[in-house]
């Protein structure tokens, strides 16, 4: 019993982090159609980048982490203003490897960079565990997870439904040429998108390779996220908040109990598997909004 | 207030879709600018508001000056923010958003200071939409979504008004109503209009001065009155033949009047 | 083949490909029998996805299906063409029931769908069938003549590639290809119009991967070993790239873009040691990041500027030239 619950509570933090990088990849998806394949590589650069900040450079932890949030955002706000103009309105395919192969290219930097070794992040959270009512254990890495992930998402959600530009992101993610015509600065909301997007893969980067360590395979998490994003369909972003823990709960509980079935490797084979299935009985997504198309 | 000159508008670098037109919307006023289906109407609302680039169009020869400045080259967000509001054709609405979003998307480019008692001036003005505020847009009908737009155009403390077709789709008391609350709009706000309808009847009716679009060129413009009782608009767009009685094609005399303008 | 110059050219081109292992050194034999093994493979692509319009992220693992069971068999004696054959077949048929996706969810629900199809065969062959330590392949033979040097499997492997382009360009021309086109402008359409879309995109997805997997034993071949590093992810990645960079629609884009491709990352190889020693302190592996990273900056490069690759770009050359002095 207490096993099953350690595993769902990792599973719980786990999920909570691809929430947070999926709501990233709907956001882009959901306001310019496009989709970004590099998040996953934009995740671990962000870690590399934090990691440089305080290990090699000796910055401070939370200068460190503002610092690799602001990396993110810079990353977000260039990429939108060199490659997407020439992204809209191309096919699919041209944005889909466009993404593929600048992913490509960011974790060549990476391996450039920082080496093909594991590295090791720098401790966050203390190390060591409560124990609650004597059936499971908690790391306090994974409470800080929850909390912090919480708090993101709630942050960001208040932005969203409250603001002004999130009014102005929504309503470009509906109709892109109604929204100029009523004023709207579009440039600028896809900005913010972006920008937006690479600060929640920074941030999810700096928790998961406190469990994970830093290493550019890591960036395969990005297509988790994406798997994320996808089964909760690529419309609903309070469908992806849920979507997420789910998935974590049952990749982690494929690898408790199938791994020993097949000899290993189900955590990371989980979400694909649950994908395809899911995509069997709901093409769009389970929260998705079904498509009309017109001939 | 708003005067085009000699415009011409070229899709696709090649085809010429408007021929040199001119027409102007003075302060205050409500124009109308009629024409059959593929004269160039719609086209000419997206030169006004900037939203021809993204079909590939152009405003390649000639200006189009909005209180003296020239806007053709503009963004549609800055026309926005001089003061031309465009109404779409086909209400573009925002689907999933609540009717109070719809209208609030409206005042993003002004900021907050006017924005609470904007929101109750659209409501006073259309009254049903007060009832659905919070129910999402793409599940109301189709005059209530027309006053959506309508209404969050006005939240944009627009000058003019471009709109496109508002009448379609709407049952006709429901555009008899549509247009009573645009005329009030005009006395009250003094926001002047640029109407585009097929609907000549009612476009007429409403309008102090109209412009004929026939293949992209003007054919013919006047003071609305004048237009109704022309007798070419009364055969081709009002539908009414000379005693309003049937025509036997046997009794037609194929070149008594111009078919054509040009 | 239209004019007589296109006849020339081709005779001209077939020529110069079988004297070829004469004319160069051998260590760029390497690059050709690369070059050829990539193209069978990115002629499945051009008919799956530039042809029929379903992107598949996952050829290379279809590539490894053909690999694993064509080593198997060559192992067990049978004979090569046969082995071909049937890796092939092998390849079209996994190919076929990881494309049943395809007939429910489209753009970027299906390349995510092929792209978790590639670490789920990924996984089984690891797993089922000895994947990562993989299997050796004897040099394979036909009536008794062995193709124990890279001088002959080049032509072996050069030979298996024309065939498939014939039959590529017959397919495209045949009323499979035009259903192919179809569906790939528009499925809805062309089902109204009586083509028969579940049929032709399972078919699409069975010949694609039935290149794949001749291409993907070729490789083994030429290696001497079937193994799961040899199939990545990035290679995948690549070989998309390698249409849109030549063309999408045909098999001189197919062309096109394998050579240039292979021609940047074996650019990327080569300078590699040389950028290593002007900058030591870059920790990683030079020989391993840079040919990414040209590639990589290459395909961004292409799409944002020239999105109809090569074969557009020569087209437009062509018809200036045609035009001359008229055009801009």
């Amino acid at each position: 019993m207490g096993k099953i619950l350690n595993y769902i509570i990792a599973g719980l933090a786990n999920g909570c982090i691809y929430s947070l990088i999926a709501i990233g990849f709907v956001l882009i998806y959901k306001s310019s159609s496009i989709l970004n394949f590099a998040q996953g590589a934009i995740v671990i650069l962000s870690a590399f980048v934090f990691y440089s900040f305080t290990i090699q450079l000796g910055i401070p932890i939370v200068i460190a982490i503002l610092l690799a949030l602001a990396f993110g955002a810079l990353l977000g706000f260039v990429i939108e203003r060199f490659i997407l103009d020439r992204l809209i309105g191309q096919p699919i395919l041209a944005i889909i490897i466009l993404t593929l192969a600048f992913s490509e290219f960011l974790k060549g930097i990476m391996n450039l960079g920082w080496g093909t070794d594991i590295l090791s992040a720098p401790q966050l959270f203390p190390r060591g565990n409560i124990t609650i009512l004597n059936i499971a254990t908690l790391d306090y890495s994974r409470i800080a997870f929850l909390v912090i992930t919480f708090v993101l998402i709630s942050i960001f959600a208040i932005f969203y439904n409250k603001t002004k530009i999130g009014l102005a992101m929504k309503a470009t993610s509906d109709d892109t040429i109604a929204a100029g015509s009523v004023g709207i600065r579009v440039r600028r909301v896809f900005a913010v998108t972006w920008i937006i997007s690479c600060i929640t893969a920074a941030a999810g980067g700096i928790l998961v390779t406190n469990v994970m360590g830093i290493h550019y395979k890591v960036a395969e998490i990005g297509y988790k996220a994406m798997a994320v994003a996808l089964v909760g369909g690529l419309q609903s972003l309070p469908g992806i908040i849920i979507i997420g823990p789910v998935m974590g709960i049952l990749e982690f509980l494929s690898a408790a109990y199938l791994d020993p079935l097949v000899d290993g490797g189900m955590r990371d084979l989980a979400p694909f598997i649950i994908l395809l299935i899911v995509l069997i009985f709901r093409p769009s997504g389970i929260f998705g909004w079904e498509r009309i198309e017109r001939i | 207030m708003l005067e085009l000159v000699n415009v011409e508008v070229r899709y696709h670098e090649v085809i010429l879709v408007i021929r040199g037109i001119s027409l102007e919307v003075q302060q205050g006023q409500i124009v109308s600018l009629l024409g059959a289906n593929g004269a160039g109407k719609t086209t000419i609302l997206k030169a006004i508001s900037g939203i021809l680039h993204h079909e590939d169009g152009k405003v390649s020869e000639g200006f189009v000056k909005f209180e003296g400045k020239r806007i053709d080259r503009l963004e549609s967000y800055a026309i926005a923010e001089a003061g031309i509001l465009h109404v779409m054709e086909g209400r573009r609405i925002f689907e999933h958003l609540s009717v109070e979003e719809n209208l609030l998307t409206g005042a993003i480019m002004h900021g907050n200071v006017r924005t609470h008692s904007d929101l109750e001036k659209v409501y006073t003005y259309f009254p049903k939409l007060a009832t659905v505020r919070k129910r999402t847009s793409g599940y109301l009908s189709g005059g209530e979504q027309q006053m959506v737009v309508i209404g969050r155009a006005l939240m944009g403390q627009p000058k003019l008004f471009l709109l496109d077709e508002p009448s379609l789709g709407l049952a006709p008391l429901l555009i008899k109503e549509i247009f009573d609350i645009l005329k009030t709009i005009n006395r009250d706000e003094g926001i002047s209009m640029l109407l585009v309808e097929q609907n000549a009847r009612i476009a007429l009716d409403s309008s102090n001065y109209g412009y004929v679009l026939e293949n992209g060129r003007i054919v013919l413009d006047g003071l609305s009155d004048k237009l109704k009782q022309n007798e070419d608009i009364k055969e081709f767009y009002l539908g009414l033949s000379e005693l309003g009685s049937r025509r036997s094609y046997r009794d037609f005399k194929h070149y008594s009047r111009r078919k054509r303008w040009l | 083949m239209q004019t007589p110059f296109q006849w020339v050219m081709l005779v001209l081109g077939l020529f110069l490909t079988f004297a070829l292992p004469f004319l160069i050194p051998s260590d760029l034999l390497n690059f050709f029998i690369k070059s050829f093994i990539t193209i069978t493979a990115v002629l499945g692509i051009t008919l799956l996805t530039g042809n029929c319009g379903q992107i598949s992220l996952g050829h290379t693992a279809f590539m490894a299906v053909g690999a694993f069971v064509g080593a198997i068999l060559l192992n067990q004696g049978i004979p090569l063409i046969l082995s071909l054959v049937l890796a092939g077949l092998a390849g079209g048929i996994v190919g076929l029931i990881f494309g049943l996706p395809a007939l429910r969810i489209k753009g970027f629900y299906l390349a995510f769908a092929t792209l978790a199809a590639f670490y789920v065969i990924q996984f089984i062959l690891i797993h089922y069938f000895g994947g990562v330590v993989g299997h050796s392949v004897p040099p394979p033979s036909i009536f008794g003549l062995s193709f124990n040097s890279d001088f002959r499997i080049y032509y072996l492997i050069a030979s298996t590639c024309f065939m498939m382009t014939y039959f590529t360009k017959n397919i495209t021309r045949c009323k499979w290809g035009r259903a192919f086109i179809a569906i790939r402008d528009h499925d809805i359409a062309a089902n109204t119009l009586g083509v028969n879309v579940y049929f032709y995109k399972l078919m699409a997805f069975f010949i694609g991967c039935f290149y794949a997997g001749v291409a993907g034993l070729l490789l083994s071949i030429y290696m001497g070993w079937a193994s799961v590093d040899h199939y990545s992810l990035t290679n995948c990645i690549w070989y998309l790239g390698m249409i849109i960079v030549g063309g999408m629609h045909s098999m001189s884009g197919a062309y096109m873009g394998v050579f240039f491709i292979l021609g940047i990352e074996e650019l990327g190889i080569v300078i590699a040691p040389k950028l290593a020693e002007l900058f030591p302190y870059l920790s990683g592996s030079m020989i391993g990041a840079i040919p990414i990273i040209f590639v990589g900056l290459v395909l961004v490069l292409f799409i944002m500027f020239e999105p109809r690759g090569l074969v557009h770009r020569w087209e437009i050359i062509k018809t200036s030239m045609r035009l001359f002095p008229f055009s801009n």
